[in-house]
């Protein structure tokens, strides 16, 4: 059974435009899907609207989230509860807050299983020195009795990992989890969290807009543009041989090479992504595109779907071998 | 762990370099030295600066002595000469000062006594008056706060903030004479004024209860106010910390809602409530004149209000003594307290 599955999704405000709109998503046992998109696309809501944490002023409108084949989107927060932290666990951008302030890690670990599990003090703070262990943390038995504000972001990103798998969830979601912290750090967390992956067959929903963090740990990429999936597909294939003209832009628009004077300008893709409430008819791209035409503004384009696994929404993708 | 994970950062991160340590006094032991000189230095200021605006006020003791009997002016020029009045305001300054160092307030002609002896039958009446009115109107209107921000929007919390408004909008001295009519006058369920009941020798519980059912409407009156002001507080500091990165990973970790709320948020909006808490402390200590003064009660407000009136200079600077050593002392407990709820905050 797909462990997670979101199908033909829309989040929204109340009346005004929706900001994710026909969102088809899944996540396999043991897989890592990487989720990227530009700020604003709605990739945090996405990962918000599975966990049930939307803003009050947000509500899944349609479609539906399934998790283990159960649906998930409408349930009331107290059962919605139970999900969060036992089956799912979410880890946040910002390390350096992320965690309460005037509360021992220990006790921000130990609460999780506290309340999922039932467990005794004494057996809450044994399990919770033996997550410290598995995310690394030297010295574990010590820092259960810090505060946050006695660690550095890299140490404080690995006990929200910790926290997240407290209670051994089959769904982790990382929410840009190394954006915050310096590139050696990013590198150590991101092995860390592949290694955790693997180790304990997590499905791993990870949203970043780089796409070199995509390529070193996801198995499969689905790239958003204005709340809806526009490329989906294997890493290697997607990144190498680009369909839709918005992930072949997103792949130029790397820095490449070196930064002296005379090297090339950095590639970059026109315009902006629009407001929810100003997005076009047709296709949502099509202002945006080098390869435009008059059917992009009559007709919205489908997410069609190869054997393969590849999906591409575009009436004229590029084809294989030909560069962007 | 298999392979050994270069980590940054780790081992004295965030607990500062060891320093070497000065004059091996624990880093605890050192602040409190500190604090305690600082206070020193305070009470000095204020005993000097007040010293000198009672100065420059006409009329001193001798004259409030003269007021009530009939003095012939060598009379008077032998009192002043006996109190040191006819010296310099340097001198006398240097010689009050050296008076208070003993902790001696020197005499109070008004009440014929010695000043301190004045004011330490005084002392407990406000001492009970302010803890009772602090610790009342603190743990109420926190209550009050977090409700309304727990249902903020609702009809709970438009309920609590108009109950708030009223009692932030209506002077504390109407609430005290609206207590006494309805309580006192017409049920008669509690006495209208004083301290305790005069005469009756009542003693252990008995007095107890006595002094208690005098206490409940000045307390009351005293509250109602900062009830509201710690609503307000409560509901605001509330709201800010709810919407912290903390709080949604507490929510993505499955706890319930009660303990997100009330485990999670509120230590961390307590600290503007604990800063309120200090300057109600200070506000009250010699500021609830009008309260003292409806319900007759002997406490410090009245007595420093009789020995302005009446000249009585040594009462009135023994007053502001022990006014400010309240403050001082409420602010040091106030700043432990900071370090207990927020462990971020460091001895320094």
């Amino acid at each position: 059974m797909t462990l997670l599955h979101i199908d033909n999704l829309r989040v929204g405000p109340g009346r005004s435009a929706p900001i994710v709109e026909e969102l088809t998503l899944t996540v396999e046992r043991g897989e890592t899907v990487g989720l990227v998109g530009e700020s604003g696309c709605g990739k945090s809501l996405t990962a918000l609207s599975i966990m049930g944490l939307l803003p009050e002023n947000l509500r899944v409108r349609q479609g539906r989230i399934l998790l283990e084949g159960q649906e998930i989107q409408s349930l009331p927060q107290r059962k919605l509860r139970h999900l969060r932290g036992e089956k799912m666990g979410m880890i946040f951008q910002e390390p350096l807050t992320a965690l309460n302030p005037v509360m021992t890690v220990g006790s921000q670990i130990t609460e999780v299983l506290r309340t999922h599990r039932g467990l005794s003090a004494n057996a809450a703070r044994a399990r919770a020195l033996e997550l410290l262990t598995l995310v690394k943390i030297p010295d574990a038995e010590a820092r259960l009795n810090d505060y946050p504000h006695q660690m550095s972001g890299g140490m404080r990103q690995r006990v929200v990992i910790a926290i997240a798998l407290a209670c051994s969830p089959s769904l982790l979601i990382a929410d840009e989890p190394t954006t915050a912290l310096d590139v050696t750090v990013q590198a150590q967390i991101l092995r860390l969290l592949k290694q955790l992956q693997q180790e304990e067959n997590l499905g791993l929903l990870f949203i970043t807009h780089d796409l070199g963090v995509v390529r070193q740990v996801a198995d499969r990429i689905v790239v958003m543009y204005a709340g809806s999936v526009v490329e989906e597909g294997r890493v290697d294939a997607v990144l190498d041989a680009p369909r839709h003209p918005y992930t072949a832009g997103l792949i130029a628009a790397r820095p490449q090479g070196s930064f002296a004077a005379g090297a090339p300008r950095l590639a970059d893709i026109a315009g902006s992504v629009p407001a929810p409430e100003a997005r076009p008819d047709g296709c949502v791209f099509r202002a945006r595109c080098p390869r435009a035409q008059s059917r992009c503004e009559a007709e919205r384009p489908a997410l069609v779907r190869a054997p393969t696994g590849r999906a591409t929404r575009c009436h004229f993708p590029l084809t294989e071998g030909v560069p962007a | 762990m298999s392979e050994p994970v270069p980590l940054t950062g780790t081992g004295t991160t965030g607990r500062g370099p060891a320093k070497a340590p000065s004059r091996r006094l624990s880093p605890a032991l050192r602040y409190v030295l500190r604090r305690l000189l600082q206070a020193v230095l305070v009470m000095m200021l204020v005993m000097v600066g007040s010293f000198l605006l009672v100065k420059l006020a006409p009329g001193d003791m001798v004259d409030a002595m003269a007021g009530t009997r009939d003095l012939t002016a060598d009379q008077i020029a032998s009192l002043r000469e006996r109190y040191g009045l006819d010296q310099s305001v340097f001198v006398q300054l240097i010689r009050y000062m050296a008076l208070l160092a003993t902790f001696d307030f020197g005499y109070s002609p008004i009440n014929a006594a010695p000043a301190m002896d004045v004011i330490l039958a005084r002392l407990p009446v406000t001492a009970i008056l302010v803890v009772c009115s602090v610790s009342l109107s603190m743990v109420i209107g926190t209550i009050f706060g977090v409700l309304a921000s727990r249902f903020a929007g609702k009809a709970v919390d438009l309920g609590i903030s108009l109950f708030m408004l009223l009692l932030y909008a209506t002077p504390s001295f109407i609430i005290a004479i609206l207590l006494i009519l309805i309580f006192a006058v017409k049920l008669h369920w509690l006495p209208i004024a004083g301290f305790e009941s005069v005469g009756m020798g009542y003693t252990g519980l008995t007095y107890l209860k006595d002094v208690a059912a005098h206490l409940i409407l000045p307390v009351t009156a005293l509250c109602t106010f900062y009830i509201a002001i710690y609503g307000r507080i409560g509901r605001a500091s509330m709201l800010e910390v709810l919407k912290l990165d903390f709080v949604r990973t507490a929510r993505g970790k499955g706890l319930t809602e009660g303990r997100v709320f009330y485990v999670h948020a509120l230590r961390n909006a307590l600290l503007p409530l604990v800063t309120m808490a200090g300057l109600q402390v200070s506000s009250l200590f010699g500021g609830a004149v009008l309260i003292e003064t409806i319900f007759g009660l002997p406490g410090m407000g009245r007595t420093a209000f009789d020995a302005v009136f009446q000249r009585d200079t040594n009462l009135l600077l023994g007053v502001v003594f022990i006014s400010s050593l309240a403050v001082v002392i409420v602010n040091f407990v106030i700043d432990m307290l900071y370090m207990v709820l927020d462990p971020r905050v460091n001895l320094k």
